[in-house]
């Protein structure tokens, strides 16, 4: 119960907030408070849910199964294994932070905002828990609309034509998802005589091989999207600039990390030989993104779009390990999801509360901080360091994976991925330098107050484990130990290796 | 900072100390890691007698070694002070030495004060270049102008075609009888003639 404890408390926490009338705003207060109570119940779910969890075993735990629409083998069907686990765990956590972040940023209709961020979450955690490609697929589309609506109302001056890009964009990914999960449906009644939508019995599915490739692609192209990958990314900086800092957060925190999971949960699995032909054309689009997103980060003079096109590099080394189909690499990039969601959602948390108190994001603005709000200065160094990869911070430990894993596997992408490390220091240290050292150049920047008890609450738990997560990675790695190899070990041996680099598969592994 | 500078100077002294040889406590503290190797190594090339007079040659070179060191030793630090004494006469003894030379060879001074103008020529030829390109060429041009054109692109076209068809639809029921009419006799023309 406890899996489908952890998405029904925040949808029906958002039922219950449609209920308390607030029609003059008198009760904005009441529903902050309601809205935050819930979010945190639901987080507790998530982690009762991570004390509960057995790491020794590679299957779906807290499995439970309800049948919904029989005739075509559709089903209530939810569980986790060590990969999901940990980004379930993450959505519980980020979610009460970006409530926190928009305690006074948002002013303007605070009951339907918490509404919506409450039903995001439900969609989330729903996203990570399915287990029938149906149910995900209800998940993963629900989760568009409180998205949609949260950029388009409460976002900055561009927020329609963002909303709508942001839509558009996974929209048509996601309908040749939506198709290709109909083919193998049928495909499964065609060899087994009825209609299945269960993911696990879709896995023993034989596929041909060209069908594998168009159902590959298919997945992989509504996944790349939601990476995004490199060429599909130009929605992000769109919708990261224009959402509010709650959405930005989750955006960046949750949403990115949907596509990946659906890489090593679905694409990968599923159509293992069509993943082997692609994977070195995928780790070259990643590699890609790594360099290119770095390089366009670097020259923005938006904050909060440099944060953006940075996830795109960060994202790349995460696409580069699942290519890579070794432990190392997989675990690596499960390892960077979970590090890029505390370090990027630190990154939009923080530049929001610049944003709040000077309602400018450009870097020209600032300048010489740190004599103003030393306490706000610190947070963001050690959450800047963070995401260069530092060691002892989060953000080392699933570069370092990844890019081990990937060496492994084809050293040449390494090569080029480490350009992308170096200007991760140049385009972040660079903006901490410009935004927070020096003299104050600006009058309106002199007496600016540092960090409130409120915004304390939510810095701090990411600052706390940014740092755990570099100092004891075993914790986090521990559990999704088993998953990642259980997840190596069906797309190894889906794709016999082949003589030449048999020795090779053997030592990877 | 002349505190700092007091720590740092009993730091190097102390430093040097342990690395004199013949009281050298950090020389083998590495030990085991190169010996491993090497060790191994005997065991497989050599038979166990063999080992035995390298390790007395070894012992041998270790004094010679002693002795390089030394040498080296009182070298560098000569020339350490040499550069001291020379610095002190030149910069406060006499500072018009270093006035003068400045003048003689102004070029060579500038070139020197500036570092041989190593930042000014990767500013030039690497930091600009990268900024730039990476500005007009990836941002401006390739993200906004190709990917997000192509992604516009297409939705202007679904656009524009949408208003062109969009007059097909009049609302008047003979327009759509007669478009009806031509239709039916292209059809039977077809079949019937050709």
């Amino acid at each position: 119960m406890l899996l489908t404890l952890s998405w029904v408390i925040p949808l029906a926490g958002a039922i219950l907030l449609l209920l308390v009338p607030n029609r003059d705003g008198s009760r904005d207060g009441v529903i902050r408070w309601l809205a935050l109570a819930l979010s945190i119940a639901a987080f507790a779910v998530t982690l009762v849910i991570w004390a509960r969890f057995d790491s020794a075993s590679a299957d779906f735990q807290m499995v439970e199964r309800v049948p919904w629409i029989p005739a075509f083998g559709i089903d209530y069907y939810v569980g986790i294994d060590g990969i999901s686990l940990l980004l379930v765990v993450l959505t519980g956590f980020l979610t009460p932070i970006a409530l926190l972040s928009s305690w006074e940023g948002i002013e303007k209709k605070v009951k339907e905002f918490s509404v919506f961020i409450l039903a995001l979450e439900a969609a989330m955690l729903g996203v990570f828990i399915s287990l029938d490609l149906f149910l995900f697929y209800v998940f993963w589309d629900a989760m568009l609309i409180p998205m949609y609506f949260l950029i388009g109302i409460w976002g900055y001056d561009q927020r329609i034509y963002a909303a709508i890009k942001f839509m558009l964009y996974t929209m048509a990914g996601s309908v040749l998802m939506l198709v290709a999960i109909l083919a193998l449906a049928y495909m499964h009644s065609e060899s087994a005589g009825s209609y299945t939508f269960d993911l696990l019995k879709l896995y023993a599915l034989e596929i041909p091989r060209t069908t594998q490739t168009w159902l590959f692609l298919a997945f992989t192209v509504a996944f790349a999207i939601k990476v995004p990958l490199f060429p599909f990314h130009t929605w992000l900086p769109d919708a990261h600039v224009q959402a509010p800092t709650a959405g930005s957060i989750i955006l960046a925190g949750v949403l990115l990390k949907m596509g990946t999971y659906g890489l090593v949960r679905f694409a990968f699995p599923l159509f293992p030989a069509a993943a082997h032909e692609f994977a070195p054309w995928i780790a070259g689009l990643a590699v890609i993104g790594i360099v290119y997103g770095a390089l366009v980060a670097m020259v923005q003079p938006d904050m909060k779009k440099l944060v953006a096109y940075s996830s795109v590099s960060h994202l790349g080394f995460v696409v580069l390990g699942i290519c890579a189909m070794n432990v190392q690499g997989m675990q690596g990039a499960v390892y960077q999801m979970l590090a890029h969601g505390i370090s990027t959602g630190g990154l939009f948390l923080l530049v929001g509360m610049l944003s709040d108190r000077r309602h400018t994001r450009l870097i020209s603005e600032f300048g010489g901080l740190k004599n103003s709000m030393p306490r706000l200065t610190a947070a963001f160094l050690i959450i800047t360091l963070a995401s260069i990869g530092m060691p002892a911070l989060n953000g080392f430990i699933g570069e370092f994976l990844t890019m081990l894993g990937a060496f492994l596997w084809d050293p040449r992408f390494v090569v080029v991925a480490g350009l992308g490390v170096i200007l991760s220091a140049v385009y972040m240290l660079w903006m901490f330098q410009r935004v927070y050292l020096g003299p104050i150049t600006n009058d309106k920047n002199a007496r600016l107050p540092d960090l409130q008890p409120r915004e304390w609450a939510s810095v701090l738990p990411l600052c706390a484990l940014a740092i755990a997560m570099g100092v004891f990675p075993s914790l986090f790695l521990a559990p999704m130990e088993l998953s990642v190899k259980k997840v190596v070990e069906r797309v190894q041996t889906g794709q016999p290796a082949r003589a030449d680099n048999a020795g090779q598969r053997v030592r990877t592994e | 900072m002349a505190l700092a500078l007091i720590v740092l100077a009993i730091g190097s002294v102390a430093a040097g100390w342990i690395g004199i040889p013949g009281n050298n406590v950090l020389a083998d503290w590495l030990h085991p890691a190169f010996e491993a190797p090497r060790a191994a190594a005997a065991v497989a090339g050599k038979p166990a007698a063999a080992a035995e007079p390298a390790a007395a040659e070894g012992e041998a070179a270790a004094e010679s070694h002693e002795t390089l060191e030394f040498a080296l030793m009182g070298v560098s630090t000569a020339i350490a002070v040499a550069g001291i004494w020379f610095a002190w006469m030149v910069w406060v003894k006499r500072r018009s030495i270093a006035e003068n030379a400045a003048r003689e060879f102004g070029w060579l001074h500038r070139l020197l004060l500036n570092k041989y103008y190593v930042d000014e020529i990767y500013d030039a030829t690497i930091v600009q270049p990268i900024r730039l390109a990476s500005q007009e060429g990836l941002w401006r041009g390739f993200d906004v102008k190709v990917i997000d054109g192509a992604v516009n692109g297409a939705a202007a076209i679904v656009n524009t075609s949408a208003t062109v068809m969009r007059r097909l639809q009049t609302g008047s029921v003979k327009t759509y009888a007669g478009s009806v009419f031509v239709g039916v006799v292209a059809i039977l023309a077809y079949y019937l003639w050709l």
